[in-house]
């Protein structure tokens, strides 16, 4: 008998990227409980690591309408209050095109649509730079 | 003309990181429609970033097709392009705002080449692979700065 898994009640992986540098993958539905764990985990990743970037990957989000954008937009707001900068990823053209369309107005928040995007931005963010030895 | 002929012939290129569609022949509904699906997998594909939609061969534009225009900016922009619409023509320009349209917070310029500077890319430090030391800009260029007022056009001079 398959056992089928919850996504929701999985915790919420924290990937630590680089130095100061987190990654969380969301998949699935993003509502209030799980943005609302989510946003916990990541301050208290933040209060722990002391990182200064997170970048949220929504690739694995299937929906995302204002709900869901106002998930992020609270979740970044509250990040950076902590002097985390928060990055989302995984904007996909489908995605890029449903938020436009519905009005779904993402404020400041800095989006990209790769995980690799996100990665240089957050590398330029700290005065990183990647060097070729020979 | 079908919709594959037509895409074709739009003939859209990467230059400096940039995607640049030049826009040089009538679009109707359908075409637009799927012009827009095309640029954006264009982007995500070739990890552009930067976005350059040129109106300078187009000499009618009715709201429809502007909205879905300007719109494809935004949709880029989520993606983490840089977006601009160059070339808008004085009187295409007249005539949308007559008729009511607001470009909102879309970026414009004059010509390709302002638009160029406004979506070039970023300072990016990662050396090319077999490159001996990191570039300064991606492209070989000196970085500018260029900021954008946020006004809704920012006119090349």
């Amino acid at each position: 008998m398959e056992k089928q898994i919850d996504l929701a009640a999985l915790p919420t992986p924290v990937n630590i990227l680089w130095e100061n540098i987190l990654m969380i993958p969301l998949f699935g539905m993003l509502d209030s409980k799980r943005s609302q764990e989510v946003l916990e985990t990541m301050l208290q990743k933040v209060i722990d690591t002391g990182a200064k970037v997170i970048v949220l990957d929504i690739l694995g989000v299937l929906t995302v309408d204002s709900a869901v954008a106002n998930h992020l937009i609270k979740i970044t707001r509250a990040t950076q209050l902590m002097g985390c900068q928060c990055i989302v990823s995984g904007i996909s053209p489908e995605v890029a095109q449903t938020m436009v369309n519905l009005g779904i107005d993402l404020e400041k928040v800095q989006t990209t649509s790769t995980l690799r995007n996100a990665l240089e931005i957050s590398f330029e963010m700290l005065g990183l730079e990647i060097r070729k030895f020979k | 003309m079908n919709t594959e002929t037509a895409l074709e012939n739009i003939g859209m290129y990467v230059d400096r990181g940039c995607l640049v569609v030049p826009i040089q022949i009538e679009l109707d509904d359908d075409t637009a429609s799927k012009l827009q699906d095309e640029i954006l997998q264009r982007i995500a594909g070739t990890r552009s970033k930067g976005l350059i939609i040129d109106l300078t061969a187009v000499a009618v534009l009715d709201t429809y097709l502007a909205r879905l225009l300007f719109n494809t900016l935004k949709m880029a922009g989520l993606m983490g392009a840089r977006a601009v619409i160059t070339g808008l023509r004085p009187g295409v320009a007249v005539a949308l705002i007559d008729l009511g349209f607001e470009p909102g917070e879309a970026a414009t310029a004059l010509t390709l080449e302002g638009g160029f500077e406004i979506v070039a890319p970023p300072i990016a430090r990662v050396s090319e692979p077999g490159g001996d030391e990191p570039e300064p800009a991606v492209d070989g260029r000196e970085p500018k700065e260029v900021t954008d007022p946020g006004d809704g056009s920012l006119h090349g001079l």
